[in-house]
């Protein structure tokens, strides 16, 4: 978590704002994990850009939605799509 | 981690661990096995682990301020009822239960925090908060 944390927040720091996080093989996200994408999506949203989430498992899918934000993040089955969706 | 069986349920077992973060997913993958071993409530797993891992969690960083030399004490079984009871108690200062923000207003959303309690209330049938909130129990029927 550190380590994704200090990663975007580089990309941040370097100009990049338009971010696409794969979480495939992410087994589950728990309530801090949500809590750094939140913080993400408003600081890429914040530099004029934005992250979007790609393949979700499903329980990670039943977090987002339990918590309010599935309807936020945007959500895409694969990183081409996601990548495209900024344009 | 120590591990003990026994007690007043048809299947019992304690668990502990230091107030260290990455103590937390061997815990939740022994408690886990547990369950499968004895057959309670496997097929929820993944709704169970997520609400372990949120509960133990707290016990660590809040409870424990993630210092590594207090110990949170966790207990999970399966009563004659087939229901499963998990009980996690942390040494720390404990807390009002009842005045944790609604993450889903409009301030809870944008929050970077404040989800875990909800989430281990939608993934569990129950979720009990005890001497001021320092003890919590988790039950799925």
């Amino acid at each position: 978590m550190e380590t994704f944390r200090n990663t975007t927040q580089d990309l941040l720091d370097a100009g990049e704002a338009r971010l696409v996080v794969n979480v495939a093989g992410v087994r589950m996200i728990d309530s801090s994990g949500i809590g750094v994408l939140v913080r993400l999506l408003a600081s890429a949203t914040k530099a004029g850009g934005g992250m979007k989430l790609v393949q979700p498992s499903k329980l990670a899918l039943q977090t987002l939605k339990l918590t309010g934000l599935l309807a936020i993040i945007p959500i895409f089955d694969d990183e081409a799509a996601a990548i495209a969706s900024f344009n | 981690m120590t591990a003990s069986s026994g007690g007043e349920y048809l299947h019992r077992r304690e668990f502990t661990l230091p107030g260290d973060p990455n103590a937390i997913p061997p815990v939740v993958d022994a408690i886990l096995a547990f369950l499968r071993e004895i057959n309670c409530h496997a097929e929820e797993e993944p709704a169970i682990a997520l609400a372990l891992q949120e509960a133990l969690s707290n016990a660590v960083v809040h409870g424990c301020r993630k210092d590594p030399s207090k110990t949170v004490f966790c207990s999970a079984a399966c009563d004659l009822n087939g229901a499963l009871v998990i009980v996690i108690r942390d040494p720390g200062p404990g807390f009002d239960s009842t005045r944790v923000r609604d993450p889903l207003t409009t301030e809870g959303l944008a929050d970077d925090h404040g989800r875990g309690i909800h989430l281990m209330r939608n993934l569990m049938d129950e979720v009990r908060f005890e001497d001021n909130g320092k003890q919590v129990t988790l039950k799925k029927f």
